[in-house]
């Protein structure tokens, strides 16, 4: 936690950087990846489990915002790719491939 | 209660409800939700005062039909509120105790009741701090050791006046508050902890919907469960819906009966009232299991009977209005959560209005006939899951419940003022707590010197329509051109869910905050000091007046005593005038219980008692003195009896033993 904590205290996390910590699937991520993410990080930062820390505050409310950033993004690749596949495939995208647009995208 | 060297001290988790509330403490690996002194998991939330002493809890709530007036209960429903709030002044004609403006431009409200004649006043905050030390109080003597730090829920509704009034109620009651917990998101702990015991850690992410309807709250909540990480998606719900209200429905429709029946209004007769009202309840209760049920009380009003028979269906047509105006948070809390309505895997029922049928029935219906999950207490839950956050808080318990998180969210939006009444949102509702937003405003008009910072929680466009939370001012800005100044406001919201508001130019470095609820409906510091040490004077009073009771029961033991003996001594012992004279000291002594014994103390009692003490000796020596030959008699009798009976011994035998020893031959 510490690490962590002295890592983020001076510069900003890069959201990217929230989901190294958290660990995530190779070719993309999900909604749920950020969300595990995102639980599992603030369960390290989040005040509580950090009494005495002043830091602490911040670096969840950093935590928070990362996460909305990638669910922001998440959100314009996978209109992105939905209009990808409509204007090539003449069809909405595949369900599966909505859940971690990424990889999809990039091919 | 010895010190043991060190000092333990738990953390409980009280559930300080409208009508009941409960404790919980995190002990041995468990939660256990402590049963009061007489033997109730639940206590009433009553505080009554009396001509000799102040009761609490079930007490309170065992005398109200012959003290209606000097007996408070709801208090949640005022803390935190102004007088003016129209929720108090519709609350105000049904409660049979007198509720007060203090005056003051804050205008908080105060009850107000005799105790031991005389009129005393409390602000809401008081009444619910006594409250939780009686909680305390039940907590301390289960577990044997002091209790110090707690946490207290509150409707995931509550707004921030509301939320703050609830902290100093417990620091009235000399708790440290460690947290305010929502009360659905302790719902969900107890909900989650159940669940993980049965089917192992629910790795996968489920989502369930807490309906807590209790004595006088409504909340919904939408939580996301992962890995005992419990993150609250959205939260909506009614700081003013609940069993009371159902009650009332009940009331007002028997009154109605009464009426047409008897042609006599009991609507004056504070007794009647207390007494139908519960009736009314109990009716309440019982409709969640029978169809159709009397209400009865006799000699209610003017000497009329009153019987009327209540049917479930009845009921539901009084009340169909409330539980559908229930439903209307329900959709806007899925609607705030993103989530289709198949996602939710679980609805949790918590809240003493859940047993209702009727709201069963309704909300099984918005799922489309989705099962209810009822397999926690609805009354414990809420202690429940308070005990496990302030097992997590306060870092005591096993691994599991240290790694459990709560993630709780803002039920308001909060924002400022800006030009023309319109509300700028800082903090959506639902963000999730700890957290805090900034943004530049500038100023309106060219060489403006300073900014009124006017803070609103709500959810409409224009500030009017929303709640107002607190002014600033910040001063002495750099003369320039409107729009040249840049003033950042930075709202920050705590674990609690309390806010606090900054704003500071960026160019003077001038600064400004406000902890917002210290400017209204908050007590201040100091009002917090004097209640606490009211609040120990109570308690001492408490104590003092428990002497009193044992004095005084002494005292009357001690005069039966007398009145019996001096009956027993007859005239040729006691003298007449002796007999008079004690007589009328006896006399005199029933005289003053009667009238200065209610307001006298422990003192008083014992002195009336040696009072009596010394007459009688005086008396009861001289009666002896004149016995000194009777006694005197009664010795010499007595060895006269001796004598015999050695005689007696010799006679019996036959022999003489002493001529058996003289002659030995």
């Amino acid at each position: 936690i510490q690490r962590i904590l002295s890592r983020k205290g001076g510069q900003l996390l890069a959201a990217g950087a929230v989901l190294r910590l958290g660990g995530v699937h190779h070719g993309g991520y999900g909604e749920s990846d950020v969300n595990y993410a995102y639980r599992q990080l603030s369960r390290a930062l989040h005040p509580d489990k950090n009494p005495g820390i002043p830091e602490a505050h911040d670096s969840f409310k950093r935590l928070g915002e990362a996460a909305e950033e990638l669910k922001q993004v998440l959100a314009e690749s996978r209109l992105a790719l939905n209009s990808l596949c409509q204007a090539t495939l003449g069809a909405a995208a595949a369900q599966e491939s909505l859940e971690r647009p990424q990889g999809e995208l990039m091919a | 209660m010895s010190p043991s060297p060190e000092e333990k001290s738990y953390a409980v988790g009280i559930d300080l409800g409208t009508t009941y509330s409960c404790v919980g403490v995190y002990k041995d690996g468990e939660v256990q939700i402590i049963a009061n002194d007489q033997g109730n998991r639940t206590t009433l939330s009553y505080v009554a005062w009396t001509e000799q002493e102040r009761l609490l809890g079930d007490a309170a709530k065992n005398q109200v039909a012959s003290n209606p007036t000097n007996t408070v209960f709801d208090a949640k429903r005022l803390i935190g509120r102004r007088f003016d709030d129209p929720i108090v002044q519709a609350d105000l004609k049904l409660w049979p105790f007198k509720v007060v403006s203090d005056g003051s431009k804050d205008d908080k409200p105060l009850i107000e009741v005799f105790y031991q004649g005389v009129e005393k006043r409390f602000h809401p905050e008081e009444i619910s701090s006594m409250i939780l030390t009686k909680m305390k109080q039940t907590g301390e003597a289960y577990l044997g050791h002091r209790v110090r730090e707690a946490v207290i829920t509150v409707p995931a509704y509550f707004n921030d006046a509301q939320r703050q009034a609830t902290k100093d109620a417990g620091e009235i009651a000399g708790l440290r508050v460690l947290r305010i917990v929502n009360e659905p998101t302790a719902a969900a702990i107890a909900y989650g902890l159940d669940k993980s015991d049965k089917s192992g850690v629910a790795e996968k992410e489920t989502h369930i919907l807490v309906f807590d309807m209790g004595g006088g709250t409504f909340d919904v909540s939408v939580l996301a469960i992962q890995d005992s990480v419990f993150e609250v998606k959205a939260t909506a719900g009614d700081p003013h819906l609940g069993g009371e209200d159902f009650d009332n429905r009940i009331l007002s429709h028997c009154i109605a009966d009464f009426r047409r029946k008897h042609q006599s209004d009991p609507t004056r007769n504070q007794r009647a009232l207390r007494r139908l009202r519960t009736q009314c309840e109990r009716a309440k209760r019982l409709l969640s299991t029978q169809t159709s049920v009397t209400i009865e009380v006799d000699s209610l009003h003017e000497g009329n009977d009153f019987s009327i028979r209540l049917s479930r269906a009845k009921f539901e047509e009084l009340c169909i209005d409330y539980f559908k105006k229930a439903m209307e948070p329900v959709e806007q809390c899925l609607k705030d959560s993103n989530l289709p309505q198949k996602a939710i895997t679980d609805i949790v029922m918590v809240g003493g209005s859940t047993r209702i049928p009727k709201v069963q029935e309704l909300i099984k219906a918005f799922f489309n006939g989705k099962e209810l999950c009822k397999s926690i207490n609805p009354d414990e839950a809420v202690a429940y899951g308070a005990a496990v956050q302030a097992a997590i808080v306060s870092g005591q318990g096993s691994e599991d419940v240290q790694n459990m998180l709560l993630l709780d969210v803002a039920p308001l939006s909060l924002g400022i003022e800006t030009a023309g009444g319109m509300m700028q949102v800082l903090i959506e509702r639902n963000s999730t707590v700890p957290t805090s937003k900034s943004q530049d405003f500038t100023t309106f008009e060219d060489y403006q010197d300073h900014v009124d910072i006017s803070v609103y929680e709500g959810e409409r466009a224009m500030v009017k329509d929303n709640n107002f939370l607190g002014k600033f001012t910040l001063k002495d800005i750099p003369k320039s051109l409107r729009g040249v100044p840049k003033i950042q406001v930075t709202f920050t919201i705590d674990t609690n869910g309390i806010l606090q508001v900054r704003a500071e130019d960026a160019k003077s470095q001038k600064r400004s905050e406000i902890q917002i609820a210290n400017e209204k409906g908050r007590l201040t510091q100091n009002d917090i000091q004097k209640m606490l040490q009211e609040a120990e004077k109570y308690k001492g009073e408490d104590e003092i007046s428990k002497g009193d009771m044992l004095a005084k029961e002494e005292l009357k033991v001690y005069m039966q005593r007398f009145e019996k003996g001096i009956q027993d001594l007859d005239d040729t012992k006691l003298q007449r005038e002796d007999r008079e004279r004690l007589e009328g000291k006896l006399a005199d002594a029933y005289k003053w219980l009667e009238n200065d014994g209610l307001k006298a103390g422990k003192p008083e009692f014992d002195g009336k008692q040696k009072e009596l003490q010394a007459v009688m000796n005086t008396v009861m020596l001289k009666i002896n003195r004149s016995q000194t030959e009777f006694w005197d008699q009664q010795v010499v009798h007595h060895e006269g009896e001796k004598t015999i009976d050695k005689g007696g011994f010799i006679l019996h035998c036959g022999v003489d033993i002493r001529d058996l020893i003289e002659d030995p031959q």
